[in-house]
């Protein structure tokens, strides 16, 4: 997945109308909350090549911080 | 009136069964809703106890079937881990508003058991009312979206439950749901968590 689907995949997660990119905060988007962060566990059961776990997604700052999980080897 | 020491309600989900609450879960729920990290938003000004939780449930709760509150907890493991409910049910109006929201043990924040807790508690609540109301502070924005995504819309014009919008010096949004608007949030999700939805 590259980033511009990736950044779709987010939007569609997040239902947001806030403009999202690879560096933006998770904190200071809204709508990252704890449904969007459940739902992005469910995103990388799907997509990701290794396992993904909710520490893992809790630790992350940025939404290119989420799409390493999703795409790390 | 249902007798909620003898007949206490139980919901059963796939990951998560609710409880009604009971003397042996009050050590739980003092100490959640003590917890700082977890009360900045909860209209509480005082320190709960297990007496005043007591006194709470003994004469209040008990005989009060506009209110609910149910504990959370784990499927698989029997942990108790947070509590949901409801007050102001009025079944002429169909109507109740939706509350007591906690995730008390951390290691439950975003999992299966917590987003499922929600669906069940909401298919039983429909099944008496049309529309359920949520109050939020105002500034607790993640929240507010969280609802939102649980198909929740912010009430405008017609507030229905303005005495709930300003509280210990809190100012709380409305938020509303119908029946229709929570189907249709659960059509987006049972995409993400098809083992919680699937079957119903």
């Amino acid at each position: 997945m590259n980033e511009k689907e990736f950044l779709e995949k987010m939007v569609d997660l997040m239902d947001t109308e806030d403009e999202i990119m690879m560096d933006s905060v998770l904190e200071e988007i809204d709508e990252w909350d704890s449904l969007s962060n459940i739902g992005f566990l469910s995103l990388c059961t799907k997509y990701a090549k290794t396992k993904v776990n909710a520490p893992e997604v809790r630790a992350a700052k940025t939404i290119r911080d989420l799409y390493g999980l999703l795409t790390r080897e | 009136m249902r007798d909620k020491k003898k007949e206490p309600l139980r919901l059963e989900g796939k990951t998560v069964i609710l409880e009604e609450i009971a003397p042996k879960y009050f050590p739980y729920v003092v100490e959640w809703r003590n917890n700082p990290e977890l009360n900045k938003y909860l209209n509480q000004p005082f320190v709960l106890t297990e007496e005043k939780e007591r006194d709470w449930y003994e004469n209040i709760y008990l005989n009060d079937d506009t209110q609910g509150l149910m504990i959370l907890i784990d499927r698989e493991t029997g942990t108790p881990f947070g509590t949901s409910g409801w007050t102001h049910m009025d079944l002429a109006k169909k109507q109740c508003i939706a509350g007591r929201s906690l995730i008390g043990n951390l290691e439950f924040r975003s999992s299966l058991p917590s987003v499922e807790c929600g669906v069940i508690l909401s298919d039983y609540l429909y099944s008496f009312v049309d529309t359920m109301y949520c109050h939020v502070v105002t500034e607790n924005r993640k929240v507010i979206a969280l609802n939102k995504h649980g198909g929740y819309a912010i009430s405008t014009a017609d507030i229905k439950y303005p005495e709930e919008c300003l509280v210990n010096e809190m100012t709380l949004t409305e938020l509303f749901r119908t029946k229709e608007m929570y189907k249709r949030a659960n059509k987006k999700w049972a995409s993400y968590f098809p083992e919680i939805f699937n079957d119903r």
